[in-house]
């Protein structure tokens, strides 16, 4: 192997980035009620050992659930031709959060752990069509009348939500309330195995297909000309993304907009080219969730915040800003 | 050896028909063929199919009934990267909704030549330096395509389009967002470009001034019908045109060129 070739290795964010995760892994490790020093890290008492235990656990779900969703919206975006879709806003988390409600409900989450997931699938896959189906027969594929669907289903699958809520007897109604809880604390190892190797493939997948990705945003017709396949792309990527969609869901409950934050921030920094955009996305959501959800366990003392509400605090003034600065390239 | 006994053609269109809804015909029985390096220009009333035979003859959208030949084979029984490699076509609308810069959207040109697991070769990059230089787009090569003018952004997509070498260049409106001297040289390159590969332009425009100028071959369109079919003193007459457009035209040759020179007829010009 050539210097020029180790150099350019080197300066791959990928490498410098994916070098960060321990980093932050390790410093998040150390955050919380019962802090601890990076020594302690080494040689922990047994008090301890069991705290860092639950914290490893509940960062390795941060991390997998933070990929996942950053990698799905920029795939959405992509596919969409659409800077602003991301699952939570495009209805995909809500209708994913019903499907497994609706299998907490049925029984079936007793049976098997992975009918939450298969059950949440089939509900993102249903929503996305629904808001699909209302942008077209609106006769404007615009960013702004998609993201209004996806609002609209988003906010009727939240009062489908309830409805299951309000009929469920008090034994099913234990299982809905800890799961839409949303915490990242992982409360089956297979679900977050089956999620985590779903976000690696994916990403995979995606990576290979990234020239081809970055033909489909500038239109069908471009994308057939330069030779990719864009009606099939458009659906893989779709497909898969409500898959890591509903994984998420599944593991966490609803956590939105850091599907649209990630990617804006990884192609302002790294630009736009899918092959790299989407395993910086995986990493950086990662990261980002990581932060999130121990901030969210450290800023009260006693109590913690659900991650959500953190994302939510900073992704909704961002949506804003995506939504501003369009207006300005529009007009 | 097949390819070489069925003829010299590089495309035809054989009888081809189309209707985006039922009941509401487009193109009836659309006949036409190129050969190798030639230049033509579809010209003729708005929705009146130009720009949908392009969609067609790229294999994006299939025809009705008849079909497309490309080499002498159905466009149909080509996978995307082997006809990619062919055929290239720019469309009229251009969306841009993610930040590429411009030197990567040139990039893309490239994806039917290089595989997926390989990074851009010498030879890729010399393409892309080279069409970046002859449309003029170099020196905002790093700037996002979002932020362009349409004109800019137009030149962006014919360069794209001339990355990816292909034997036939379709161009819907090529010119359309360009000014006067940005036209002409755009213009310029695509002839340029076509003289050294030997490749054919297939150019759709409503500039038949522009068309007589540069095409050997103009192929006039009324109804989803071939009207006229020949060089521009066969096409461009002064009956023709007002079959084509339903408008009264003055037509002379230029002593510049001598080549046609169309004028509408205007209220004021009519005494």
């Amino acid at each position: 192997m050539s210097f020029s070739n180790i150099r350019r290795i080197l300066s791959e964010p990928v490498i410098w980035i994916g070098l960060l995760v321990p980093v932050c892994f390790v410093i998040f490790m150390c955050c919380g009620t019962y802090s601890a020093g990076f020594s302690d890290l080494l040689n922990p008492s047994p008090m301890l050992a069991a705290v860092l235990k639950l914290r490893a656990a509940r960062l390795l779900c941060a991390f997998v659930v933070g990929g996942s969703l950053a990698v799905a919206g920029a795939a959405c975006q992509a596919a969409l031709r659409n800077p602003l879709a991301e699952p939570y806003i495009l209805g995909v988390s809500g209708g994913a959060s019903v499907g497994a409600a609706a299998a907490i409900i049925l029984g079936l989450a007793m049976i098997s752990e992975f009918f939450i997931p298969a059950f949440s699938f089939v509900g993102a896959v249903f929503a996305l069509m629904l808001v699909l189906g209302m942008a077209r027969c609106w006769a404007a594929d615009t960013p702004a009348s998609i993201a209004l669907a996806g609002i609209v289903i988003g906010s009727m699958c939240s009062s489908l939500l309830m409805f299951i809520i309000s009929i469920s007897n008090s034994h099913e109604l234990n299982g809905i309330t800890w799961w839409l809880l949303g915490s990242l604390q992982p409360s089956g190892s297979m679900l977050l195995a089956f999620s985590a190797a779903s976000l690696l493939m994916a990403t995979l997948l995606f990576t290979l297909l990234g020239r081809e990705v970055d033909a489909v945003t500038f239109g069908e017709e471009t994308a057939f000309s330069l030779g990719a396949d864009p009606k099939k792309l458009s659906y893989i990527l779709l497909g898969v993304s409500s898959l890591l969609a509903a994984c998420s869901v599944a593991v966490s409950g609803i956590i939105g907009f850091v599907g649209l934050i990630i990617p804006h921030i990884i192609r302002n920094l790294f630009g736009s080219q899918h092959r790299r955009l989407f395993p910086l996305c995986m990493l950086t959501g990662g990261i980002f969730l990581m932060g999130c959800d121990t901030f969210a366990r450290c800023i009260f003392a006693t109590r913690e915040l659900p991650v959500g509400v953190i994302t939510s605090f900073i992704g909704g003034p961002f949506f804003l800003w995506v939504l501003s600065r369009r207006r300005a390239w529009e007009g | 050896m097949g390819r070489m006994n069925c003829n010299e053609d590089l495309i035809a269109a054989n009888n081809i028909t189309f209707a985006y809804q039922p009941g509401k015909q487009v193109l009836n029985g659309v006949n036409f063929r190129l050969p190798k390096g030639s230049v033509a220009a579809i010209v003729g009333p708005n929705g009146v199919g130009k720009s949908t035979i392009l969609k067609i003859l790229c294999g994006y959208l299939q025809p009705a009934s008849g079909e497309v030949l490309l080499e002498g084979r159905p466009i149909k029984s080509y996978d995307n990267l082997e006809r990619s490699r062919l055929v290239a076509a720019v469309p009229q609308n251009i969306y841009a909704p993610i930040p590429f810069t411009v030197e990567q959207v040139v990039k893309m040109g490239r994806l039917a030549r290089i595989s997926r697991y390989s990074r851009l070769t010498r030879e890729d990059k010399e393409v892309i330096a080279r069409t970046m230089h002859d449309l003029n787009i170099a020196v905002f090569a790093g700037r996002a395509i979002g932020e362009l003018s349409g004109g800019e952004r137009q030149r962006v997509m014919i360069a794209t389009a001339l990355a990816q070498e292909p034997d036939l260049l379709l161009l819907d409106e090529p010119t359309s967002h360009l000014d006067i001297g940005n036209s002409a040289r755009v213009i310029k390159a695509l002839i340029n470009w076509q003289r050294q590969k030997g490749s054919s332009i297939l150019i759709v425009t409503h500039d038949v001034q522009m068309a007589a100028r540069v095409c050997e071959r103009i192929i006039l369109l009324k109804n989803g019908n071939v009207l006229g079919d020949g060089n521009p003193h066969q096409v461009l007459t002064r009956e023709s045109l007002f079959q084509a457009y339903g408008h009264g035209v003055s037509s002379f040759i230029s002593p510049i060129d001598g080549l046609p020179v169309i004028l509408p007829d205007l209220p004021d010009a009519e005494y």
